[in-house]
């Protein structure tokens, strides 16, 4: 079992580091590119539908399934989810919980290093796009291949080792060195420092965008208040629409459902752990809600008005549609290039994004690491280090089919598009429909600061959010696999990256066998016990 | 800067910083009815 003081110090901390969770890179690149090509303010009705019906409902199931472990003294997805089915053979299923997290950090990884590569790079005045402003565009696509290796395959070990290799080694390193530290000294500590510099550093691009004069170019004077119309004006999605018709478009509604699960970081099971590590009385609802709510303010109060504005008042509409990657380091390089002191808020915002990154990525190796410590009785530094060897020998795929960044879009494919969603409906469906709505209610509203109408776990978990998660997987089915059913029928990476998913869930369904002995059945625990109220100890 | 536009995102932005700063009031200056037990330890 994971060490008796493995808890969160304090509840500000515990909802800092959720929210250092969900506030990633996605926050501030994917969020207003969606929103811009999917209806602009109109992608706000869908996604704050997708909040309501789909992201507050997954966040409470996965909180009040984290109290389960915290009470049962377990930590991990297998364990968690094997306790809340009350059945040996949710422990397999909860190897999905340990995928999942594994998998995306893979990529998510070596993406964090690119901004700490920026970061520097700005720092130093490493990155010049020269005095010829028709070329910023061709210099800073130069620049991000080079950082990323997104020119051809193994670019980063050829002849000698990449510069960038030694910026995701510092990447790795600092996860490590935080990770190990634990869940109060580490991550805890590092959130709690990271949240308020992610929110000053963001604070003071959003001033530097908002005030910025207009910019004059052959297209035509554009303001800042353009920029923000660019982003949140109602627009059509096909000319001679009306801007209405956009609600009409499943695609639209679809787009939304996906940021609303990648941004909540609902569906990948570390909400669950980090919940484990509540003392058992804790509020879980008021502090689920927060951290929730925390996100939302980075992604639509920071990221809605920071990136798209300052790409269209510079470039205009090319130049503000350039995907999330293309608008986080080959667009906002050049907006930063046309913008006065833009060296240092170039640094800062990369430096932000850097952060941002650090606080997500810590918690998808958390859960993996109670794992390891958990059915296997490791202790930290071996769990930390048998994690380390799985993830740096995955992060060596991702770098080396570096071209179009391959390897990284097929796992994100697989991981942030189709796992969360099958994830987050076996869980809300476990929940509801396994432990049983009512008990999960009532587990959840034990020292609850807000205290959620029963309807949210009987009606909602039950019903409603499975049927729309299924909805929104059969749409999102419909519309994309067959486009890549074709793309692996060619072979080459994408048949490598359902290679190296099926190769991580083997090892993983492995190693919960190993846990399964050591567990031993699971206890039959009634509501009555749930419910028992926990001695005052062990709230200390 | 449309009419809607201002519309879409005052609402939006009203809503989350509203939905925000409610959740923070909460946190911080209620303690939780830890069911009688140590609720003063639970302001933290």
């Amino acid at each position: 079992m994971a060490r008796a003081s493995e808890q969160w110090g304090t509840r500000l901390g515990v909802i800092l580091a959720v929210a250092g969770s969900a506030v990633g890179i996605g926050n501030f690149l994917r969020f207003p590119g969606q929103a811009a090509a999917n209806g602009g303010g109109l992608f706000m009705i869908p996604y704050f539908c997708a909040l309501l019906l789909l992201g507050i409902p997954l966040c409470w199931a996965e909180w009040t399934m984290g109290r389960v472990g915290s009470r049962r003294g377990v930590h991990s997805c297998p364990a968690i989810l094997g306790q809340v089915g009350g059945h040996r053979l949710w422990r397999y299923v909860g190897a999905l919980g340990l995928l999942m997290p594994t998998v995306v950090y893979l990529y998510y990884v070596v993406v964090e290093s690119w901004c700490l590569a920026y970061a520097w790079s700005y720092l130093t005045g490493a990155i010049d796009l020269g005095a010829d402003p028709t070329r910023y565009a061709e210099r800073a696509g130069a620049f991000f291949s080079g950082v990323s290796g997104a020119g051809a395959d193994g670019l980063m070990f050829e002849g000698r080792i990449h510069v960038s290799v030694y910026f995701w080694l510092i990447t790795v390193a600092a996860n490590f060195a935080l990770i190990y530290r634990g869940v109060s000294r580490g991550i805890e500590k590092f959130c709690n420092i990271a949240m308020p510099i992610m929110l000053l550093c963001a604070a003071v691009v959003l001033v530097r965008v908002l005030t910025l004069p207009p910019q004059t170019d052959a297209t035509g004077t554009r303001s800042v208040l353009d920029g923000l119309g660019f982003m949140w004006n109602p627009k059509p999605l096909h000319t001679g629409e009306s801007a209405f018709a956009a609600l009409t478009d499943p695609k639209v509604w679809l787009a939304a459902a996906g940021q609303i699960f990648f941004t909540l970081s609902v569906g990948f099971g570390v909400i669950m752990n980090y919940a484990s590590y509540l003392k058992p009385n804790r509020d879980v609802i008021l502090a689920g809600t927060t951290a929730s709510a925390t996100n939302e303010f980075f992604e639509v109060c920071l990221g809605g008005l920071i990136t798209i504005p300052a790409a269209f008042l510079f470039l205009g509409a090319a130049g503000a549609m350039a995907g999330t990657f293309g608008l986080g380091f080959k667009t906002l390089p050049i907006v930063f290039e046309y913008m006065p002191a833009g060296r240092w808020f170039g640094f800062l915002w990369f430096f932000m994004l850097f952060l941002a990154a650090i606080t997500s990525s810590l918690s998808l190796l958390q859960p993996v690491i109670a794992f390891l410590e958990e059915a296997l009785g490791l202790g930290r530094r071996a769990s930390v280090t048998v994690l380390a060897v799985l993830t740096l020998l995955g992060n060596l795929f991702v770098i080396y089919f570096s071209r179009d960044l391959a390897a990284l879009d097929n796992l994100d494919f697989w991981m942030a598009q189709v796992g969360i969603l099958v994830f987050g409906a076996l869980e809300v469906l476990l929940l509801a429909w396994v432990f049983g709505a009512r008990r999960g209610h009532a587990l959840a509203l034990d020292g609850a600061e807000l205290r959620p109408p029963r309807w949210v776990y009987t009606v909602l978990m039950r019903f409603v959010t499975p049927t729309v998660l299924l909805i929104v997987l059969g749409a999102w089915c419909y519309f994309n696999v067959g486009d890549y059913a074709k793309a692996l029928a060619e072979g080459g990476v994408p048949r490598y990256a359902v290679a190296v998913i099926v190769a991580v869930l083997a090892f993983y369904l492995v190693l919960v066998r190993v846990g399964d002995r050591r567990w031993g059945p699971v206890p039959t625990v009634s509501l009555t016990d749930w419910k028992r109220r926990v001695p005052r100890e062990a709230n200390r | 800067m449309t009419p809607a536009g201002w519309l879409f995102m005052v609402c939006s932005l009203g809503l989350v910083i509203g939905l925000a700063g409610f959740c923070y009031w909460r946190v911080l200056t209620h303690a939780a009815p830890v069911n009688g037990a140590d609720a003063e330890d639970d302001a933290t």
